[in-house]
């Protein structure tokens, strides 16, 4: 059991999401950044199905009540465990009584939005159609369908493997896998089905200018500020599915991206979709970051999926094998 | 238990051929380190400056590129005169696509970090003078 002692706004427990689950009319949910908990789920030897603390707000304190393995990924952190600082994207070993702190770093270009604990056996909430992950919406799964606050206690799973040597660690994928235009970080688009029902010009400026992320983005959706997108007349649609990632635009103008919290259907125009692959790198950009998009076709996201789970892939190899030696 | 000592003139040829600069072995029988030009790198050594007795070196756990900072972060993780405690980082060392983190054996301020940036060093290779909290 793990016990939170300071907790700052909208912490979740999250899994890789409710996959499967849009039929239903419910939300995938989930973490924001999969691929961060997806190696903060191999650092400490889980498997890829296993819930995380979502950390969008430091600080953050816990108390293990047990000795076990754990990792903080995602966004840069300054992390003190007993007091004694400790690195991000790396497989450590707290004692029974151990506290961890997150907080904020002093660096204002710390990189990120959200971080991720992982901890040997996972966050044991209950599931519930399919997943463990908080959907805040629907107030359903994690931990009584809520955000954390301080005084809560979760339960761990029993670990499924010996977790790897702590004190090791991986290369962040922002690191190994850069993707950037103008010095921005960027994203691969499909243009989506109202394309080309937008002016030359504005199709012209949706690749080639930055957008900023306003401060009305958070996990439903991240709401973009830049040029004016302007259709070649006026569109009206039904309701219909859409996915998170999907790009809509609004009667102004400025385009939404739906993320994982997005309600499985909208009626507004779609100019694009950011790829699945490259979800994350949104879900690290902080309010007031610049991004930029690139357009891509359906076998450049494949590509792009295949580049991410090869990283998995060889991250899982050379922790198994350290693992493997250490045992020996 | 055989004495290492008896085994020189072997260890002295791995030495030999694998490029290592230096090999040492400690055990209950003994110990023994073997330094390959023991001349040219007493010689090619920057004058070191004066130490209290109890200077100790953080010496690399493997094989891999070492690291000063952690690749989210643009600032090293520790400098001269930064007072750090048992445990805590002080470098790492980059294998593809892991990370072998270099902790401080014991509290001790950071003298200067010897590696150099990006370097591929071995085992037992000098990463981080430090002087130990007495």
């Amino acid at each position: 059991m793990i016990r939170l002692l300071a907790c700052g706004a909208l912490a979740t427990v999250q899994d890789r999401g409710r996959l499967g689950a849009l039929r239903w009319g419910v939300g995938t949910a989930g973490a924001m950044d999969t691929l961060a908990l997806a190696g903060g789920n191999l650092l400490v030897g889980n498997p890829d199905d296993a819930a995380g603390i979502e950390i969008q707000v430091p600080p953050f304190e816990i108390r293990f009540e047990v000795a076990t393995t754990f990792a903080v990924t995602g966004a840069d952190c300054a992390l003190m465990l007993d007091g004694v600082p400790i690195l991000p994207w790396t497989g450590a070993r707290a004692r029974a009584g151990a506290v961890l702190r997150l907080a904020r770093r002093a660096s204002p270009q710390a990189w990120g939005a959200r971080s991720y604990l992982c901890v040997s056996g996972g966050i044991d909430v209950p599931v519930v159609l399919g997943s463990r992950a908080t959907q805040l919406r629907g107030a359903i799964g994690g931990h009584q369908g809520r955000s954390l606050q301080a005084g809560d206690e979760l339960p761990l799973g029993s670990p499924d493997l010996s977790p790897p040597v702590a004190g090791t660690g991986l290369v962040p994928p922002v690191v190994a896998l850069p993707l950037a235009v103008d010095g921005l970080p960027a994203l691969r688009v499909l243009p989506a089905a109202e394309y080309e029902c937008y002016r030359p010009v504005s199709r012209a400026a949706f690749w080639g200018e930055p957008w900023r992320v306003t401060p009305q983005s958070d996990r439903y959706g991240f709401r973009l500020s830049g040029p004016t997108l302007t259709p070649l007349e006026p569109l009206e649609l039904r309701s219909h599915g859409i996915v998170p990632g999907t790009i809509q635009v609004p009667h102004g103008g400025q385009p939404i991206v739906q993320m994982c919290d997005a309600q499985p259907s909208g009626g507004y125009p779609k100019i694009g979709t950011v790829i699945e692959a490259d979800l994350w790198r949104l879900a690290q950009a902080p309010i007031g970051a610049r991004i930029r998009f690139i357009e891509t076709d359906w076998d450049g996201a494949l590509a792009a999926r295949d580049a991410l789970d090869g990283w998995l892939s060889a991250a899982r190899r050379a922790l198994s094998y350290l693992r493997a030696r250490s045992t020996a | 238990m055989t004495s290492p000592l008896a085994h020189i003139p072997d260890l002295a040829a791995w030495l030999a051929a694998s490029g290592l600069a230096e090999l040492e072995l400690r055990g209950p029988a003994g110990h023994v380190r073997l330094v390959r030009g023991r001349a040219d790198a007493v010689t090619a050594a920057a004058p070191a400056p004066p130490a209290g007795p109890a200077r100790d070196v953080v010496r690399s756990p493997g094989v891999g590129h070492f690291l000063s900072a952690h690749p989210l972060r643009p600032e090293p993780l520790v400098g001269p005169g930064d007072r750090i405690a048992a445990g805590q980082p002080v470098g790492l060392l980059r294998v593809g696509d892991l990370l072998v983190i270099v902790t401080a054996p014991v509290a001790a301020t950071v003298i200067r970090v010897v590696a150099q940036e990006a370097a591929l060093v071995g085992y037992g290779d000098s990463l981080v003078e430090i002087q130990p909290e007495g």
